[in-house]
């Protein structure tokens, strides 16, 4: 069954986005985003002095393997730097993807929605297409929406802590109000469940790194993450059932006494 | 059709130039003059003024620390190497410590401290023993006031890579400094291509390091200590005369200039955080280097042309470079044998 989506116009098959630092080697991380099947791979280049070219022999690693490269901008903390890596990023990559990152806090390094609308706004301006990491915080989302983002990617938990999803309410609201916005979560997906977990919800797709990278066999965890998402999306095409309070026997018991009052010892 | 040597078997020494005076262009030299061999090591570098990663280096020899990182060809060499160091570095009259590392994390991050030990124990990496703050006023005094866990790992040290690559210097042979070539122009019995990152291996990847060399007169550490930290895996190795190198950034980034900002940064927080003595520290140096790599981070030895090339130790060159000279020494005499 073809369940093929858009992102910016661009047909893509998987819902498994892989990032591509902390990986033991390259030849492993090429492996891992290989045998995921993947169709998307994000990359950083602020710290590889884009300005001067630095990172070209990794860049061109990640090129050629075959996916659509969405460079970021991890490591930026105002919408000023962000908007000129971008720049960068499009001459290096030809591409007008951008996964906008602008860290507010250090610490957890939670994005900064006062500075990422302004980046989107502008990078929009540029004719980017924007794939905005922000918060699950509805407002901001609904913002980053009517500004013109068609990908916003909330956060299950903060980066790299592998927490899943701390917030699923949060994050159904964003599903059911903002219907049209192709929504994926990214940061904090620990484990294949929690990736399973965010297409259950309905959301369009993931982005992980660290749980596949930092994994003892981060190919088998590729792999394991992929099978999730397709598990997750399958489960959500299928229609869940409707939770309940009381049990329903699944076997027939036509023949029983169909009810039997409570009694009081 | 397998590619060999240019030497033909002969009694006598054998004639070996070698490109590239870094640390394995250096140690195979070293190596093949104990074998009686007649060599000349050729390095681009002036001798004041050396680029190579190995001068750059903290040099610390961590097999444990590096092994969930790294694979089972690398873990071999590095264990290999550790039973072969403390005799080359007497040998070479050259400082080192072998008396383990210590490895910790601030209380608020002390849950990276079970996570390193599961990894151990996953990867079946004995030789190391989980620390309490007595424990740690009892090795390391100085540390004790800000962490409550460690990690000993008892098979890790440390050696002086200046020290090393300057003993090397007088015992390779005959060293030309400024003297650029192209191994594949060399006539000699062997040509041995060291170059590192000035090789054209398209194969060959830099992975930027960089490092900051600090006075310290009051700090007090005898082992190299790592800090496990959410965002950096930084670490402090002690060197004579009070000196310590902080190390090391990773960076997939070629560039060949001095070290930014934010890694200087980065380093000298992470020395802060680990003992106050550092805030009063002089900056000796701050180096950045490029570590000469392979898509799967492991070393290659091999002929190409005729000339055997011996590249792509990462950053673990100190780690496994005398297992890596054996080989390629081994190879070497193989090829001799084959004739």
């Amino acid at each position: 069954m073809s369940d093929s989506w858009e992102l910016y116009g661009v047909q893509v098959e998987s819902r498994l986005f892989l990032g591509t630092s902390r990986y033991p080697s390259p030849a492993i991380m090429e492996k891992a985003i290989q045998r995921s099947g993947t169709n998307v791979v994000t990359t950083s280049l602020r710290r590889q002095s884009p300005a001067s070219k630095g990172g070209r022999s990794i860049w061109d690693r990640i090129s050629k393997l075959g996916c659509h490269v969405l460079p970021n901008t991890a490591g930026c903390h105002t919408a000023r730097e962000a908007v000129t890596l971008a720049q960068m990023s499009r001459e290096i990559f030809e591409t007008n993807w951008i996964k906008l990152e602008v860290t507010g806090d250090e610490y957890n390094l939670q994005p900064n929605p006062y500075e990422l609308l302004s980046a989107t706004e502008q990078l929009l301006n540029l004719n980017f297409d924007v794939f905005a990491y922000c918060t699950d915080d509805l407002v901001v989302c609904q913002r980053l929406n009517n500004l013109g983002c068609e990908v916003i990617m909330p956060w299950g938990s903060p980066i790299g802590t592998g927490k899943g999803l701390i917030n699923t309410f949060a994050l159904e609201t964003l599903r059911d109000r903002l219907p049209e916005a192709k929504l994926l979560v990214d940061a904090g997906i620990g484990l294949p469940s929690h990736a399973a977990a965010a297409l259950e919800l309905g959301y369009d797709g993931v982005l992980v790194n660290t749980a596949v990278a930092t994994a003892d066999d981060p190919v088998s965890m590729a792999m394991a993450m992929s099978r999730a998402v397709e598990a997750g999306r399958l489960a959500y095409l299928a229609g869940p059932m409707a939770p309940s309070d009381t049990a329903h026997a699944s076997t027939p018991i036509v023949g029983t006494p169909f009810w039997k009052a409570k009694t009081r010892n | 059709m397998k590619e060999v040597a240019r030497f033909t078997p002969r009694y006598s020494a054998l004639e070996i130039k070698i490109a590239g005076g870094g640390l394995i262009g250096r140690m195979l030299g070293w190596h093949f003059v104990r074998q009686g061999e007649q060599v000349t090591v050729y390095e681009k570098d002036g001798a004041f003024e050396p680029t190579s990663a190995a001068h750059v280096s903290a040099s610390m020899l961590a097999p444990q620390s590096e092994r969930p990182e790294s694979n089972a060809t690398v873990w071999q060499m590095a264990m290999e190497s550790l039973d072969l160091w403390p005799k080359w570095l007497i040998d070479l009259d050259v400082p080192y410590g072998f008396d383990g590392s210590v490895v910790v994390a601030h209380p608020g991050d002390e849950s990276l401290l079970r996570k390193f030990e599961t990894s151990l124990r996953r990867h079946k990496i004995g030789g190391f023993q989980c620390l309490s703050q007595n424990d740690i006023h009892e090795l390391e005094p100085d540390l004790a006031n800000r962490f409550r866990k460690g990690i000993l790992l008892e098979q890790e040290g440390w050696l002086d890579n200046r020290a090393l690559l300057k003993a090397l210097a007088h015992n390779c042979g005959s060293i030309k400094y400024n003297s650029e070539v192209n191994p594949y122009e060399l006539q000699a019995d062997l040509v041995v291509d060291c170059r590192g990152m000035g090789s054209d291996d398209p194969d060959l990847r830099g992975v930027r390091g960089e490092v900051i060399r600090l006075h310290a007169p009051s700090v007090r550490l005898s082992r190299p200590v790592r800090l496990l930290h959410p965002k950096y895996r930084l670490y402090v190795a002690p060197r004579s005369e009070d000196q310590f190198v902080i190390g090391a950034t990773q960076l997939e980034s070629e560039f060949v200039g001095g070290v930014t900002v934010q890694s200087a940064l980065e380093l000298l927080t992470t020395a802060y955080s680990i003992h106050d003595g550092f805030e009063e520290a002089e900056i000796v140096e701050l180096g950045a280097g490029l570590r000469p790599a392979y898509p799967d981070n492991t070393p290659r030895i091999y002929w190409r042309n005729g000339v055997l090339s011996v590249n792509g130790l990462y950053r673990h060159g100190f780690l496994i470079a005398p297992a890596v000279v054996n080989q390629a020494a081994e190879e070497v005499y193989k090829q001799c044998a084959s004739f």
